[in-house]
């Protein structure tokens, strides 16, 4: 039995979309992101009402509104902290953040340790383009040096910043990365993330066609490098993740390093809830308190001398 | 005042100026541009020293132009910020240490931000905010609406309300002459109504690119930019709250009151540079007045001649240019003698009707009437205030929007 409710009749992936038609430009990378979401859920047997997909603002964060879930679209970088709230109100839902590079490293980074360290049970989706898209081409955390955005005006100077082993530093339990131009692959690791207990990262390199004509598919297509079944990667070992996501931005600055995809880390450990819990076992907490219960507290704060 | 050393020529080159031939006397030409192109013209001519940007509609254009301004030399610095809390804080760094500095954002950028800008007014930094407004609330929206601009009104920031992108040219580059008056030496907020100012295109009137306004002088602060053992200073160095025993809780109450005086004493300088705290329109016999400033002053002007010459009603506008200070002597003589007000705004709190009964209560029996008020992006035709005013009047409407 799985940690999530599962349906008992499977649905097809096409019961998970809404009737809204996308709104992003042709040949967005997005575009499979909610495909492999939309498979994923099916071969999970993932219930809708029971799935909350919460997104920021920005050209992925409309991923949401093209899936048929319960969704929150709120306010720019603040995705991470609804998603929290959400999973401590109601553990039993299946919550997961679409967001993008701006929203998740840029304006809203401040929450991704915490999240990230308490091990809270959330999928965080990254549609990784590179670019500010929905606000007309303006460089990235992730942009390579030299990208041309419209508030860099001789292209950004700023080194990038590594999503992979930021994540992995902050102590996600499950670190992957994948690539829209592979489907299958993608559905395969984000099917994977859902099912892992604990705060699971997926960076999902997802070319924008209009702004970034750096990073596209065709740039991607013959330097994508699975490491788990190319390269063998036991994504049991912490320092090994590590090591390969120092390199994970190589080929940013070296034309025949590879574009590594796959899965980084994953080790089940205990989630925030699991150490709740274990507080609430301490102290011996009730969920329904008897009217019992609630007398002996009363008596006790009684003063003894009366 | 400190008599410093005469400079010729700004970084760029360009001839150094007084602020009264840059702003009255240059001659000038006409150019037909957007409210974001007519920021980067008057960031062009203020010799501008840094300026940090972020993205967010509809300010993004403008964050942009001042990009190319510094590729092509006219400002110092440009940084892009990671979110506009860091960039107000960054834009006070470079205010702190001396430089003139010009930021724009819009809406939920504003609020992100806020807990800077009260930080600007008690560090008396005489930076300046170009606000697009475009409206906060949810479900998001992206349209035109000012309702931001009713959280900054306490801020101890000045807050001026351009009505064209000329004005808003204007404001820009007086804005900075009369912040950086070392008896006022407060952030100023030059608020126009965003994607009606900031996305359309208008006639304005600029004068040579080869002129600037003087560099900011860092030495007339209020607060000595280098010496931080005095106290109001100190506070900057040690925070009153955790650190009372530095600085008096009286210097920390006087320094609130001060602050706000600050915004009272640049009345005059308002008077010289921007011809007035207010700018009065129509018939001065009417009887109908609207208050009103930005856009929705705009769309009272037409009403009001479509009131004079379609009804034979006479009726004239108070548009205010700065809503901080708040021209209440000029509310206070403008309402005499009127039958109605009208204060039609574009946001749905009515942050400008508040204001004015504020400062009339008990001072008039004018009828206040803060209608029509269109909020989310709605657009107020002139039509809309006509009929309002004749259904109040008890006439006949006959103008149908």
């Amino acid at each position: 039995m799985a940690h999530f409710q599962q349906l008992e009749v499977q649905l097809k992936p096409a019961d998970y979309r809404s009737d809204i038609e996308p709104t992003w430009c042709p040949g967005c990378g997005d575009f499979s992101v909610v495909a492999a979401c939309t498979k994923a859920f099916s071969e999970l047997k993932l219930p809708p009402e029971n799935i909350v997909q919460v997104s920021g603002i920005g050209c992925s964060s409309r991923a949401p509104l093209f899936m048929k879930s319960y969704s929150v679209h709120t306010l720019h970088g603040r995705a991470l902290p609804v998603a929290v709230g959400i999973k401590l109100a109601n553990p039993n839902l299946t919550v997961i953040v679409q967001t993008g590079d701006g929203d998740l490293f840029s304006i809203g980074s401040g929450h991704n340790p915490h999240a990230a360290r308490r091990n809270i049970d959330l999928t965080v989706i990254c549609m990784d383009n590179q670019i500010y898209g929905l606000t007309k081409n303006q460089v990235s955390p992730t942009s390579r040096e030299g990208l041309y955005g419209s508030l860099t005006p001789y292209g950004t100077i700023d080194k990038p910043l590594n999503p992979i082993a930021t994540m992995l530093a902050y102590g996600a339990t499950f670190v992957a990365q994948t690539y829209s131009g592979n489907p299958k692959h993608m559905t395969e690791v984000i099917k994977q993330a859902i099912v892992h207990r604990g705060f699971s990262f997926v960076n999902v390199l997802s070319p924008c066609p209009t702004f970034n004509r750096v990073d596209t598919f065709k740039y991607y297509k013959s330097r994508t490098k699975d490491i788990n079944k190319e390269l063998g990667h036991d994504p049991t070992d912490y320092s090994k993740a590590l090591e390969l996501a120092f390199h994970d931005l190589d080929h940013y600055y070296d034309p025949n390093a590879p574009v590594p995809i796959g899965i980084f880390f994953k080790k089940e450990t205990e989630t925030y809830h699991d150490r709740v819990n274990a507080v609430k076992a301490r102290y011996k907490a009730v969920d329904k308190p008897t009217p019992e219960l609630i007398q002996s507290f009363v008596d006790a704060c009684k003063p003894k001398a009366i | 005042m400190q008599k410093t050393q005469q400079i010729k020529y700004n970084r760029a080159g360009q001839k150094v100026v007084s602020p009264e031939y840059l702003l009255f006397e240059a001659p000038r030409q006409k150019q037909f541009m957007t409210g974001s192109e007519v920021v980067k013209e008057a960031v062009k001519r203020a010799s501008v020293d840094a300026s940090v940007s972020y993205p967010i509609t509809p300010q993004s254009e403008a964050a942009h132009l001042i990009g190319e301004l510094w590729a092509e030399g006219y400002v110092g610095v440009y940084f892009r910020g990671e979110s506009e809390f860091s960039v107000m804080s960054q834009l006070a760094g470079c205010s702190m240490a001396g430089g003139r500095a010009i930021t724009t954002t819009s809406g939920p950028g504003t609020l992100r931000a806020m807990e800077n800008f009260p930080m600007w007014a008690g560090s008396r930094l005489p930076l300046q905010l170009v606000l697009m407004a475009r409206g906060v609330n949810s479900p998001l929206t992206i349209q035109p609406d000012n309702l931001e601009v009713s959280f900054l009104l306490d801020t101890g920031c000045m807050i001026w309300h351009a009505e064209t992108a000329q004005e808003l040219f204007d404001m820009i580059l007086a804005g900075f002459v009369v912040a950086e008056q070392p008896d006022v030496h407060v952030p100023l907020i030059t608020v126009i109504d965003g994607f009606f100012i900031s996305h359309t295109r208008e006639a304005v009137m600029l004068p040579p690119d080869d002129i600037a306004l003087p560099p900011y002088n860092p030495y007339i602060s209020p607060i000595p930019p280098i010496d931080m053992e005095m106290p109001p200073g100190r506070f900057l160095r040690d925070p009153f709250v955790m650190k009372s025993n530095y600085t008096s809780y009286a210097t920390h109450a006087s320094w609130q009151f001060e602050v706000r005086a600050a915004i009272e004493r640049s009345r005059p300088y308002i008077r010289k540079y921007l011809k007035g705290l207010v700018e009065e329109f129509g018939d001065p016999e009417g009887e109908i007045l609207f208050i009103a400033s930005g856009t929705a002053a705009a769309q009272a002007k037409e009403a009001t001649q479509m009131l004079i010459h379609d009804e034979g009603i006479k009726a004239r506008v108070l548009r205010l240019k700065t809503v901080r200070p708040f021209p209440a002597k000029e509310i206070e003589e403008a309402v005499k003698g009127v039958k109605y007000v009208f204060i039609p705004e574009f946001n749905v709190v009515g942050w400008l009707e508040r204001e004015v009964r504020n400062v009339l209560y008990g001072k008039t029996n004018v009828p206040i009437i803060g209608s029509p008020k269109v909020a989310g992006g709605m657009t107020m035709p002139p039509e809309i205030i006509v009929e309002e005013v004749l259904r109040i009047l008890g006439k006949e409407v006959k103008h149908v929007p």
